[in-house]
């Protein structure tokens, strides 16, 4: 992690210096995970997350100096969003519809309901859907580019030498990033949900 | 059923993209089964679409220009200001060891012009500041260098901006010696206050009105972007409309061309355009300035649209963006977007875009 902070942490200060390819990787790096944060916070209302994210993206290269690399870049830009998506609401004068897991303290506790085995009701349709929330939350918690690397292996069928023809590396560098995407996406998901996804796993 | 399809609980699941083969039984293996079938049943992450993300992109690339631009200048200032104070400190010591009693600046309590903002190299005859806000006496000679540009306010009111390589005088609050280069004015459309620019060729006289004088080696050319001037030649009173450049030769031959206002040549006026503040200043006014600037004429897509928005007050700064990049960041906090049609700016409903096919 340290390692992708410092990378966060070179990409600033690329960006400071007037990089146009600074730029480029840093919307296109973070405009698409900011983009469905806050979808996800704003009722899936698309304009009102177009609105917001380009309010947060704005806002955030205005105070981009003041990033120090402590937190990711993304986690930086989630607590403008955060923040942006409650004036929002103010300024619709609507409450937050609702506080995602992911957002509480009680993640494990709703988590655990996932856990509770599934039949084929409505509930499990949402637990199916919770569930699919959570991937596609921890692949966007991932640095870039982990998240869209395991999308295009596993759901587009790429090869690993496309993938790096996409990266512009190597194939074997790309099995190493393709290697640590999944151990990334392992944890990730693994503290997510609150238990390890070791297949020795008893808990159900 | 692995332990994360028991999780998970998903049954019929579509067919797998198979992982990488590798051997039996391999911990690795398992765990990569698991996250393809876990990433199957999530299916691709929802996505902006390509018009939404461009707008965010083409705002939120603008806004970056702003702050790398700023941030440049705020970078200079040391640099520029620590060689004249220490020059200034110098001069100070010499006169008191001499006593010799200090000069008293030339600026009077009222100037001819006001410098709004500077780029490149700059210099002044009297030596004076050459930093935004700087004042400028009557008879100071102005000079920019090569890729240099500056934008001024004269006391007459008008904007007046030089061209690289160019070289003015300030004759009076309402007359300019061009004795090199290319300057263009803008009198904002008062009337009364008629700036009169002499060049070795002729002089330009402006009636309420925004023309370029570019004085070349053996040539003038004066071009009129809006209302109109008059180019007086030995006895001849030349009018020159709106939209035409007029040029006269070293024989006195003289030729006509049409420019529109929004042709690429006004493009270094737009460069050294003078910052606007957009606090408190309303859509509508923005949108006039954006016109003024551009050349180009602005178009609500409807009535409704424009009686809806246009009294919309703007807040921040425009510090460092363009007239013509201006619109592509603001519009969209008013819940706008923009196309140009030819010259014509046309001001839509971001969600009339989303609606269209």
């Amino acid at each position: 992690m340290i390692e992708a902070e410092a990378s966060d942490r070179s990409l600033v200060e690329r960006m400071l210096s007037g990089q146009e390819e600074a730029f480029v990787e840093f919307f296109d790096g973070h405009f698409p995970r900011l983009y469905r944060f806050a979808m996800a916070r704003l009722n899936q209302d698309a304009d009102a997350a177009e609105e917001v994210v380009q309010t947060v993206m704005c806002r955030a290269i205005a105070k981009l100096r003041s990033y120090r690399g402590e937190a990711l870049l993304f986690t930086w830009l989630c607590t403008f969003c955060r923040r942006e998506i409650a004036d929002w609401h103010r300024r619709k004068g609507r409450t937050q519809p609702f506080q995602l897991p992911e957002d509480s303290q009680e993640t494990r506790a709703v988590l655990e309901s996932l856990a509770a085995g599934v039949g084929g009701g409505p509930e499990d349709e949402f637990h199916r859907k919770e569930v699919a929330r959570m991937v596609q939350l921890t692949l966007d918690s991932l640095p870039n580019p982990y998240g869209d690397m395991l999308e295009w292996k596993y759901l587009q069928g790429h090869s690993v030498k496309e993938i790096a023809a996409r990266l512009q590396i190597s194939p074997k560098a790309t099995e190493s990033l393709l290697t640590r995407a999944r151990r990334a996406f392992r944890e990730g998901f693994s503290a997510l949900l609150g238990e390890s996804l070791s297949p020795d796993s008893s808990r159900v | 059923m692995s332990d994360l399809d028991k999780k998970s609980g998903v049954p019929g699941s579509p067919e797998p993209v198979r992982p990488e083969p590798s051997p039996e039984g391999d911990p690795e293996v398992v765990h990569e089964e698991e996250i393809a079938r876990l990433l199957r049943l999530a299916g691709l992450r929802p996505a902006a679409g390509p018009e939404s993300t461009q707008r965010v992109r083409t705002a939120v690339h603008a806004r970056w220009r702003v702050e790398i631009r700023a941030r440049r200048y705020r970078r200079l200032i040391p640099w520029i200001a620590i060689p004249m104070a220490a020059a200034a400190a110098g001069v100070a010591m010499i006169a008191l060891a001499r006593w010799l009693p200090r000069p008293t600046p030339e600026v009077g309590p009222n100037p001819l012009a006001i410098l709004e903002r500077a780029e490149g190299p700059l210099r002044r005859s009297d030596g004076g500041s050459v930093l935004a806000g700087a004042e400028f006496p009557l008879g100071t000679d102005i000079s920019t260098g090569a890729g240099g540009r500056a934008a001024l306010k004269l006391s007459a009111g008008a904007s007046l901006r030089l061209d690289s390589d160019t070289t003015l005088r300030l004759v009076s609050g309402t007359v300019l010696d061009l004795e090199q280069g290319a300057v263009y004015l803008d009198s904002g459309g008062a009337r009364g206050a008629a700036v009169a620019v002499r060049t070795p060729a002729g002089t330009v006289r402006d009636v309420g009105t925004q023309f370029e004088v570019r004085l070349g080696e053996s040539s003038l050319r004066v071009t009129v972007r809006e209302g109109a001037a008059y180019l007086r030649l030995g006895p001849d009173d030349l009018e020159i409309q709106a939209g035409t450049r007029l040029a006269a030769g070293p024989r006195g031959e003289i030729s006509r061309t049409k420019v529109t206002a929004h042709d690429p040549d006004w493009d270094w006026v737009l460069k050294i355009a003078p910052p606007i503040s957009l606090e408190d200043r309303t859509l509508g006014a923005f949108l006039a300035w954006v016109s003024r600037e551009t050349g180009w004429q602005v178009r609500f897509a409807d009535t409704a649209t424009a009686q809806e928005r246009a009294s919309i007050v703007l807040h921040g700064s425009l510090d460092g963006l363009r007239p013509d990049e201006a619109p592509a960041a603001i519009l969209p906090t008013c819940g706008l977007t923009s196309h140009l049609e030819g010259g014509v700016l046309v001001i839509e409903p971001l969600d009339a875009l989303e609606g269209s096919p």
